[in-house]
């Protein structure tokens, strides 16, 4: 397994909820969160796409992130969109919900577990009784965009 | 002075200048006698000289200085206009335009050898003026003359001729000043023609006029003189106005100047004859109008960063999607009185936005004009005679459009030059004429500008496509039986294919048409290859006037909103789902007696169910119908394009999305992706 480079100050997660499970993407990435709106599908594009939306005039793909890690969650609650922005590129990711915003400090973070599940697993938040799944979303639409 | 702000201007000029400086060359070349020609591209190396000195590029002054000598020893009869002279006149250009890419690119002039250059000049037109003096001996005379009679002319220095007297007179007589001014530069100036060449500038620039000038311009041009430099000007400056100006310029140590005294010398006016006179003031007309046509062309246009005309059609595009969703929301309500205004409106910003793409429309030429050159060297470098056409030259586009289609019509042309065009033995063997002749042409057609190039070389050899595709796994044997004539052309465009056996230095390594399709597609445009077998092969490249607003038809699908572009579509009409036949699997219609392939988008975009009630859009792709079922037709409307962005490159059924009065998005149908899509299922 590659080293997940160990990250040494605090710092900054959303908190985000699918079912009863709590996960965390760090704040960095993220521009805003919007309740979720209309989406329109776009046929026969990939299967982790659930098509875009009209943000403010633009443009935006939504993804379902649940799909992409891999969650088998039997619902369709997903609620609230975060818009990230990675090099100029916008991208929404449906989630059940938010909970919060909070700090982390590296001694929080276990990335030595390895998750089956999904490749953009980077470790557990241990925040008192709470457990985090820390997701690497910006590893995620790195690849996408990069793909060929 | 900080001159980076202007940076930017001067590359831009520069490189407009270097294009006019190949054409210039180029026109030399094909016509070795024009002296229209030689005082162009001297003129046109003065400016660059001038520019490049006053930014400070001291190497780029001293190229261009150095080629202006080369050519002033044509000019001038002490060498002759020879291939070689040519070529390096071609190498000198283009080892500027490398500079100035250089300069763009954030760098300066510091790479460029100009000794090399200085050295190759200075042994090429001597050699070869050996060989062909007695042939150029007339020619030489003549302009020794003309320049002995100008330096004995200089000499006279406080007497001038009847024609500068003239033409002070009639300048006074309109209120203008003419002022006789003395400027001394620096003893150690070491760019004195560039510091005398911004004098002359500022003066003009300031509606000024240098009648005048002691040594005359081209002894200054060579460096040919010491530190002082007397000229008679004419400008509706005052006299410390024309002080400051003059005195600002740097390494100008001192000015005087005074009022112009019409003093005739006698003996001066026995000497003259007629004839000269004419032949002068001839001149300085040209040279007026010259000056004349310049200015003229100042005024007319303005140079805008493309930037902003960027951001004044993104403004343009939501101003439309605002007044569409004006529109909707009081039809619902039926206001009489804003049906006036609001048509109005609609009137307006149609206006504007064909204005605002208007103005960044281009003529091709700015992408064509390059290409000449380029011709010329693949010719040279292949051993192959062409005749290059160019065609609908003033043919217009959108600069963004135009700014992409270069790379791939250099890899078209060379593709024609290099693998079309026969040698001219196997020419003259299969009965075409020895020269082969490539045409770069352009023309508008409805929405889209058609750019095609063509050749009358040995055409595709559809057994050797064939057998290179099988090779390189592109295809399979049992493919093979069923390909159509347009199929097997098409493998061309497939990635690592290139049909010379022995990929050559000027056709790329496998890159080439593959690449184009790309470049093209991405422009939403489309390519197709025509050949015929001995007889030759035409490109068409069909690409959208402009890249963002389109006329759209907006139909419905599965309760989801679609837009098809109006220029793709035929017609529209009513079905009964009797009308749709099924032949051997895929779905047809018979329209107007025509066979159609139709795709129901209903199950196409994966609607779950559906049922009878629908209509039938007919849509043109390479010159064929194809419908495509929809539920419903909603009505035309004019949509702005944008991108969906790289998450979706697969999906080639979209060019794009577009946001709709209600806020809703719109997915924009790309007509010739779907349909190729939707038929190879």
């Amino acid at each position: 397994m590659v080293a997940l480079k160990q990250l040494e100050r605090p710092f900054e997660v959303l908190g985000i909820k699918f079912g009863d499970h709590e996960y965390a993407i760090d704040i960095g990435i993220i521009e805003m969160i919007v309740e979720k709106t209309d989406i329109t599908s776009v046929p026969n594009s990939k299967d982790f796409i659930k098509g875009v939306m009209n943000l403010r005039g633009r443009i935006v793909p939504v993804i379902k992130l649940k799909n992409i890690l891999n969650i088998n969650v039997e619902n369709d609650e997903e609620a609230d969109v975060i818009v990230t922005k990675v090099d100029k590129n916008e991208i929404g990711f449906l989630v059940d919900g938010v909970t919060e915003v909070m700090w982390v400090d590296p001694s929080d973070l276990n990335s030595s577990i390895k998750a089956e599940e999904s490749k953009y697993f980077k470790g557990i938040i241990q925040k008192g009784n709470r457990v985090l799944v820390l997701i690497d979303v910006s590893k995620f639409v790195e690849d996408e965009l990069n793909e060929n | 002075m900080d001159m980076s702000q202007y940076l930017g201007v001067f590359v831009e000029e520069s490189k407009e200048n270097i294009q006019a400086l190949n054409n210039a060359v180029m026109e030399l070349e094909s016509n070795m006698s024009s002296k229209d020609a030689i005082d162009e591209i001297f003129r046109l190396m003065h400016t660059l000289k001038g520019s490049a000195a006053t930014m400070g590029f001291g190497k780029m002054s001293k190229m261009c200085h150095a080629l202006e000598n080369l050519l002033d020893s044509v000019r001038s009869g002490k060498a002759k206009l020879t291939e070689n002279l040519i070529d390096l006149l071609f190498m000198g250009i283009d080892k500027l335009d490398e500079v100035i890419l250089s300069i763009e690119n954030g760098g300066d002039d510091s790479d460029l050898n100009v000794e090399e250059i200085l050295n190759m000049i200075s042994n090429k037109p001597e050699s070869s003026e050996k060989g062909e003096k007695a042939s150029s001996s007339p020619s030489k005379d003549d302009v020794k003359e003309s320049s002995e009679s100008e330096s004995s002319e200089s000499e006279s220095d406080v007497v001038f001729s009847d024609a500068v007297r003239d033409v002070a007179q009639k300048a006074m007589q309109k209120g203008l000043n003419v002022y006789d001014l003395n400027v001394e530069l620096m003893k150690d100036s070491v760019m004195k023609s560039a510091r005398m060449y911004i004098v002359f500038h500022k003066i003009e620039e300031n509606g000024g006029q240098v009648i005048y000038s002691d040594p005359p311009v081209e002894e200054i041009e060579k460096e040919n003189f010491e530190t002082n430099v007397r000229l008679v000007t004419i400008t509706p400056m005052k006299m410390d106005e024309l002080h400051d100006l003059v005195i600002n310029v740097s390494e100008v140590q001192k000015v005087t100047i005074k009022p112009f005294e019409d003093k005739k010398s006698e003996e001066q006016e026995k000497k003259e004859n007629p004839h000269p006179e004419s032949v002068q003031k001839e001149e300085k007309e040209k040279v007026q109008s010259k000056a004349d046509k310049r200015r003229v062309k100042l005024t007319q246009s303005v140079r805008v960063d493309v930037e902003k005309l960027n951001t004044l059609m993104n403004l343009m595009a939501e101003l439309v999607i605002s007044r569409s969703r004006i529109e909707e929301t009081l039809k619902k309500y039926k206001i009489k009185e804003v049906d006036e205004s609001l048509s109005q409106l609609a009137r307006i910003t149609l206006d504007l936005q064909s204005t605002v793409m208007q103005i960044r429309m281009i003529p091709v030429s700015f992408v064509f004009d390059r290409f000449p050159r380029m011709v010329r060297d693949l010719s040279k470098n292949l051993g192959k005679k062409i005749n290059f056409v160019i065609e609908g030259r003033d043919t217009e586009l959108d600069r963004a459009v135009a700014d992409e289609i270069g790379e791939p019509l250099v890899h078209m042309i060379r593709n024609s030059i290099d693998h079309g065009i026969e040698s001219e033995k196997e020419r003259i063997g299969a009965g075409k004429p020895p020269v082969g002749k490539v045409t770069l042409s352009a023309r508008q057609e409805g929405d889209s500008v058609v750019i095609e190039v063509s050749d009358d070389g040995r055409g595709f050899n559809k057994e050797k496509i064939i057998r290179k595709a099988l090779n390189k796994g592109i295809i399979q044997e049992y493919e093979v039986a069923t390909m159509s004539q347009e199929e097997i052309l098409n493998l061309t465009f497939a990635p690592g294919f290139s049909t010379n056996e022995n990929s050559t230095e000027i056709s790329g390594r496998g890159v080439g048409m593959d690449v184009v399709k790309k470049v093209i597609e991405s422009l939403n445009g489309s390519v197709y290859i025509e050949s015929v077998e001995g007889k030759g092969t035409n490109v068409i490249l069909r690409l959208p006037l402009t890249l963002s607003i389109i006329q759209a038809l907006l139909v419905e699908v599965d309760k989801f909103v679609y837009a098809i572009p109006i220029s793709a579509i035929d017609s529209t009409l009513s079905l009964k789902e009797s009308d749709i036949k099924d032949v051997e699997g895929r779905k047809t219609a018979i329209i107007r007696g025509e066979i159609v392939p139709v795709v129901d988008l209903r199950s196409y975009f994966g609607a779950e169910s559906f049922d009878g009630q629908s209509e039938l859009v007919v849509t043109n792709y390479k010159s064929r119908k194809y419908g495509f079922i929809v539920d419903k037709l909603i009505g035309q409307q004019d949509i702005v394009i944008k991108a969906l962005g790289k998450l979706f490159r697969e999906t080639k059924e979209f060019s794009g999305g577009a946001i709709l009065g209600n806020g809703s998005i719109a997915l924009i149908i790309d007509v010739p992706s779907l349909v190729q899509k939707a038929l190879e299922r």
